[in-house]
């Protein structure tokens, strides 16, 4: 069943009131997508001529040698080995390029194993991999479980169940496969996968001291592995509130691999932070065909005045409405960034933002969702984290603020 | 770069992706004799991906190797759909058929667009798809389906790789999704638009009195309260449909200033019928009229609600239904309150000449307001 995120809104919402306001407000342009199925396109056209450039065909690096692979495979087509490592070179190509159509790749690759009622276990951490890129954490775990049970000495099966139960808010499962994970992988990234959630679960500052020493030390850590650290000390650094801190580990890692999209990202959300709006969008400008680069480029354009502003915004909601016409969509946290912070409808942000904390409970989720509640004038509707970050005894100094709001609201 | 063994980069955690996977976009119309029309947008990257355009392999796709692949292109995006119809007689497989190419630029990028075209031999009443495309090379791709009977609304259904089949009925659920969907736009629209509240509930503020010896006199049954209340709701509701189909159908045509104004001007003539009843003696007569205008009003935000696509006639049926059921709502909240208390001279001296008077000072504040936005 197709679904827009207007009609579950509007199916979940708290009563007419809301929903009358919503149907007047620009969720009127998500709603009318959903009901009528409409394409938000100029309507067909034949080019002028035979020379028109209609498309270019993105050529990523990580492809580099698919070709190669997809042709023995075609000649051999039960050649595990081919299968598994022209699947791994998707995967690549999917994170680098941010292109969710490289993970359909690596599924129809893996597929004729998938299929059967034995898949080998390096084939379902795969899938799970590919599951948790396409925001399936239920699937994910289910194919994690299965394989680690058959084979637990695959590292990078201890390590994605690590991150689809931190994601999942779930933090001493999350551990327990941190530790599995250990001799199986590099040092560095079980020591990340550790501190990533004991920063989490009350213990931030130990954590990020502790990975920062084996960050400082460290010679022989694969520059993968290294990003991945100074990303999770980043955001460390930031949950401290040292912003500093947090920008000298954003350019460590930027200064090792300047095409990562998730830092790209973190260090424009740092620069928006830092009021500095205007450098955010030379940052992202030529990156705008990315979803997540667009959404900060309508935030950043709003706070710099840029005239590009509204085209942004209305590029992200564009591209929102023909991504939920699919049967799944994933990305409300985004969206409900989107609605918070361009369009300014907090009620609507807030719906999202519950929706979202269903499935994923990062500190991300969180704060859009204290910001989303706050400004909606009901700062008691999600008290659902509240509770969580007490439970767990998080720390975060960007929720911080939302939380003071409710201790004096509770004296 | 160094890279470990194990896909790190995955494991930031929900990083998000584009948001937007691999869709293709069907639609097909099936007449009642059974003829098929309709067309898909396949994007070049997945037709790259599916069958090869790009043939020089410089990764861009020109339109003159688009227009070169066409014949092959079509062969395969045919053999990967098929289309049954079904009736009460049996089943058959439609025959389909794509002729001409054309392009469309969609969010993601350039979509090459397929005119469809066939014929199912018998007239329908269900069609089902099956929908192979891409799955072997991509298994997440999709296909975004909007299917419609004759005139009907559209039916919209997604095919997955792990959902490759589906059948649609006419009159399947989809019509009736549409008619409850206007049918609570009606609703909500009688609910919020406080002008149409307002004019109603001024008519209907002396429903359950009588005007006898220069003052309003309680009447004595609830009969008579109800056969007043009635003929006011039918008579509004008998010309503000009909103005609603006409505006709806685009015979006629009003600028919305002068409708607006009209409407704030039909409540404050309401409002001053209760002060003044003797020259206002048959009310319904005034919800007649007056509905005429309203039902414009009641155009105006079904055209913007967005009419093209769906079949009218349900549309239609399914806004006006709401608007009723709304507007009966209101009745019989209102009415039984005020008959409890219209003995009382709170009732009769003060609410109903205190309240008209204050709904004809609102009425001109809109009036003037809405007569302001022409110019």
């Amino acid at each position: 069943m197709p679904m827009t995120t207007s009609c579950r809104a509007t199916t979940k919402g708290r009563g007419i009131l809301n929903q009358l306001r919503r149907l007047t407000l620009p969720g009127l342009f998500l709603f009318l997508g959903g009901a009528f199925g409409g394409h938000a396109v100029a309507a067909p056209y034949t080019p002028e001529s035979d020379d028109q450039i209609l498309q270019r065909l993105p050529t990523p690096e990580a492809l580099e040698g698919a070709d190669a692979l997809q042709q023995r495979l075609a000649n051999a087509p039960r050649d595990l080995d081919t299968a598994e490592r022209l699947a791994r070179l998707y995967i690549q190509a999917a994170q680098r390029e941010g292109d969710p159509r490289y993970l359909g790749y690596a599924s129809a690759t893996l597929a004729p194993w998938l299929e059967s009622a034995d898949a080998p276990p390096t084939v379902q951490v795969l899938a799970a991999t590919i599951a948790q890129g396409e925001h399936r954490f239920t699937q994910a775990r289910h194919l994690l479980r299965q394989a680690l049970k058959e084979n637990p000495r695959l590292g990078q099966g201890w390590l994605t169940l690590a991150v689809v139960t931190q994601v999942q808010g779930q933090y001493p499962d999350s551990l327990d496969a941190c530790r599995n994970a250990a001799n199986l992988v590099p040092t560095g990234a079980t020591l990340t996968c550790q501190a990533s959630v004991l920063a989490l679960s009350g213990q931030l500052v130990p954590a990020y001291t502790k990975l920062q020493r084996y960050a400082s030390a460290a010679t022989d850590t694969p520059d993968d592995v290294a990003v991945w650290m100074q990303t999770r000390l980043a955001e460390m650094a930031w949950q401290q509130g040292a912003r500093q801190a947090a920008l000298t580990h954003i350019e460590a890692g930027r200064n090792i691999d300047r095409d990562d999209r998730y830092l790209r990202n973190l260090y424009a959300d740092w620069l928006i932070a830092e009021s500095r709006p205007g450098a955010a969008i030379a940052l992202l400008k030529p990156h705008a065909d990315q979803d997540g680069a667009l959404l900060r480029l309508a935030i950043a354009g709003i706070a710099a005045e840029d005239r590009r502003a509204d085209l942004w915004a209305q590029q992200f909601r564009d591209r929102m409405a023909a991504a939920q016409r699919s049967a799944e969509f994933a990305h409300l946290r985004e969206l409900a960034r989107f609605k918070l912070t361009v369009e300014q409808d907090p009620e609507a942000a807030l719906d999202l933002a519950r929706d979202n904390w269903r499935s994923q409970k990062e500190p991300a989720d969180m704060h859009v969702y204290l910001a989303a509640a706050q400004a909606a004038g009901d700062p008691s509707a999600a008290q659902d984290v509240r509770d969580f970050i007490l439970e767990n005894e998080l720390q975060d100094a960007r929720l911080a603020p939302f939380l003071d709001h409710r201790a004096e609201a509770g004296s | 770069m160094i890279r470990s063994a194990i896909l790190l980069l995955l494991l930031i955690p929900a990083l998000a992706l584009a948001h937007k996977p691999s869709d293709s976009y069907l639609s097909l119309t099936v007449e009642d004799g059974g003829t098929l029309s309709g067309q898909w947008d396949i994007a070049l990257r997945d037709l790259e991906r599916a069958v090869g355009v790009d043939q020089n392999r410089d990764a861009v796709i020109t339109w003159g190797e688009l227009k070169a692949r066409r014949a092959e292109l079509r062969d395969h995006i045919l053999s990967r759909l098929t289309v049954t119809a079904g009736n009460e007689d049996g089943e058959r497989v439609c025959t389909l058929d794509s002729t001409g190419l054309k392009v469309d630029d969609h969010v993601d990028g350039a979509y090459a667009v397929f005119p469809l075209s066939g014929d199912c031999g018998l007239s329908p009443l269900s069609l089902t798809l099956n929908y192979r495309l891409l799955f072997d090379r991509d298994a997440s791709h999709q296909g975004l389906v909007d299917v419609r009977f004759g005139d009907q609304t559209g039916q919209a259904v997604a095919l997955s790789n792990q959902h490759r089949e589906q059948t649609l009925r006419r009159d399947g659920g989809n019509g009736l999704a549409a008619l409850a969907t206007f049918f609570r736009q009606g609703v909500h629209h009688i609910l919020i638009g406080y002008d149409h509240i307002l004019f109603l509930l001024t008519l209907l503020f002396p429903a359950v009195l009588v005007w006898r010896q220069g003052a309003w006199q309680p009447k004595e049954s609830m009969r008579e309260a109800l056969v007043t209340t009635l003929g006011i709701v039918t008579a509004f509701t008998v010309t503000h449909s009909l103005t609603l189909a006409l505006a709806s159908l685009g015979l006629v045509n009003l600028p919305s200033w002068l409708v607006e104004s009209a409407i704030a001007i039909t409540v404050g003539l309401g409002a001053l019928s209760n002060l003044v009843p003797r020259y206002f003696p048959r009310r319904w007569v005034m919800a007649l009229v007056f509905g005429l205008i309203h039902g414009l009003g009641f155009a105006a935000v079904l055209s913007d609600l967005g009419l093209e696509g769906g079949s009218l006639v349900l549309t239609l049926l399914g806004f006006n239904l709401g608007v009723e059921a709304g507007q009966a709502l209101i009745v019989l909240i209102f009415v039984p309150a005020a008959f409890l208390v219209r003995r009382t001279a709170a009732y009769r001296r003060w609410f109903v000449p205190i309240g008209s008077i204050a709904i004809i000072a609102v009425a001109s504040v809109w009036a003037v307001e809405r007569l302001g936005g022409a110019w």
